[in-house]
């Protein structure tokens, strides 16, 4: 094993190759989980092995919304306006009538989102969302901090899969904590964690 | 159109050369029947389809496919535009629809998937292509795992985030994100 910067560790010279990442504060929104009723789960990116099997403990509905690769991304570039921004990204969603989501996995998604982008994006899971939704996301603590192309899934509550992402990575819009809670108005941020590489982890719950 | 197998390793190739790994595929895969009727790849069927006996898509179906009690196998050329119910479902190819497996879906490495899927077990291998739901239920009751590293955070502590944190750094996995699957509630 090669060890890296920040403490970084590789297993493989292969493109495939995968790390993990310990996380403090996941299993925090894991043990809030009630063993009684039937868990809705959003993942904002693509559904990968580890993550599956995990949430195949729970009795739960898991939603992929695999969102690193839509359109979005790139309309948020051009002419659009917010609200067509945010038809789209309901479009995309494409969630069942009445999905209400206990959790949210944003992961560095919200960073890819400019300022129209992320007020759409907020606009648009506001009908999928309730009082006690919680969400886990990335955000950075300073806007020099960048973000790899990457992908992320879980492996344990407490240790999170990371992947290198296939194609070329979109331009990324870092928000701070600050900014972040601004233009995503539905939650309020809960808990943080700032990690070594500049990322701040961190827990929200809806704001309603 | 349909193609009937009693035993397919006794039988002439009926598909391209293209298609013969799914269709090794299909022979290896439990089979509740022994039979199955294969849609080659120039069939383009527009209607539903129902039966007695397993299926192998290697062509392009757009309606409903319902095989209660046997299995389905979309090959890597089928590109499916249906919802599809059957007891065992084997996806290599492309699927919209809604997908309700009684024992079990597999989506492989090849697949590419945008629906919602209900089954009581499911395999989805490392680079197949899902976009949609899926409904699990392990059929027990939850154990959530402590945490190895329980250092819990403070709310206030954790609004100030202006202390770095000592031990969430990256670690070796020991995987190599290979040609790895999972199986769900236990399977």
């Amino acid at each position: 094993m090669v060890t890296g910067a920040a403490g970084v560790g590789y297993t493989s010279a292969a493109s495939t190759m995968s790390r993990t990442q310990q996380t403090l504060l996941f299993p925090n929104l894991i043990k809030q989980v009630k063993e009684d009723r039937r868990l809705s789960v959003l993942e904002i990116g693509p559904a990968l092995p580890e993550t599956i099997e995990f949430f195949s403990r729970f009795k739960c509905r898991l939603h992929f919304a695999a969102m690193y690769t839509d359109p979005v991304l790139q309309m948020q570039m051009g002419e659009y306006t917010e609200a067509e921004l945010a038809d789209h990204i309901t479009q995309s969603f494409d969630f069942p009538k009445n999905t209400l989501f206990d959790i949210c996995l944003f992961w560095d998604f919200l960073n890819y989102l400019d300022d129209k982008a992320l007020r759409a994006f907020n606009t648009a899971i506001r009908p999928y969302l309730h009082k006690s939704t919680r969400a886990h996301a990335f955000t950075v603590r300073t806007l020099n901090t960048t973000f790899s192309n990457q992908q992320y899934g879980i492996e344990q509550a407490h240790m999170f899969s990371i992947r290198p992402r296939q194609g070329k990575q979109a331009r990324t819009t870092p928000h701070t904590q600050a900014i972040l809670v601004n233009l995503l108005s539905n939650f309020d941020i809960d808990q943080g964690m700032l990690l070594p590489d500049g990322r701040l982890e961190v827990l929200m719950t809806a704001s309603l | 159109m349909f193609e009937k197998h009693k035993n397919t390793k006794q039988q002439e190739p009926i598909a391209p050369s293209a298609q013969q790994d799914s269709f090794a595929a299909s022979a290896n895969a439990p089979s509740t029947s022994g039979r199955a009727a294969i849609i080659g790849p120039g069939i383009h069927i527009n209607g539903d389809i129902n039966g007695d006996e397993n299926l192998v898509v290697e062509g392009r179906v757009d309606g409903k496919i319902r095989l209660d009690a046997h299995q389905v196998d979309i090959g890597q050329s089928g590109r499916v535009n249906a919802n599809i119910t059957a007891k065992v479902i084997k996806i290599a190819g492309e699927v919209r629809g809604d997908i309700t497996g009684t024992e079990k879906v597999i989506i492989s490495r090849s697949g590419n998937v945008h629906g919602n899927i209900v089954a009581p077990r499911m395999t989805l291998e490392d680079g197949a292509i899902f976009k949609g739901s899926i409904d699990m239920d392990p059929g027990e009751p939850v154990v959530t795992k402590p945490a190895k590293p329980a250092s819990p955070v403070s709310k206030e502590a954790a609004k100030s985030v202006e202390k770095a944190s000592d031990n969430p750094k990256t670690v070796a996995s020991g995987k190599s994100g290979g040609n790895k699957s999972y199986s769900l509630n236990g399977g």
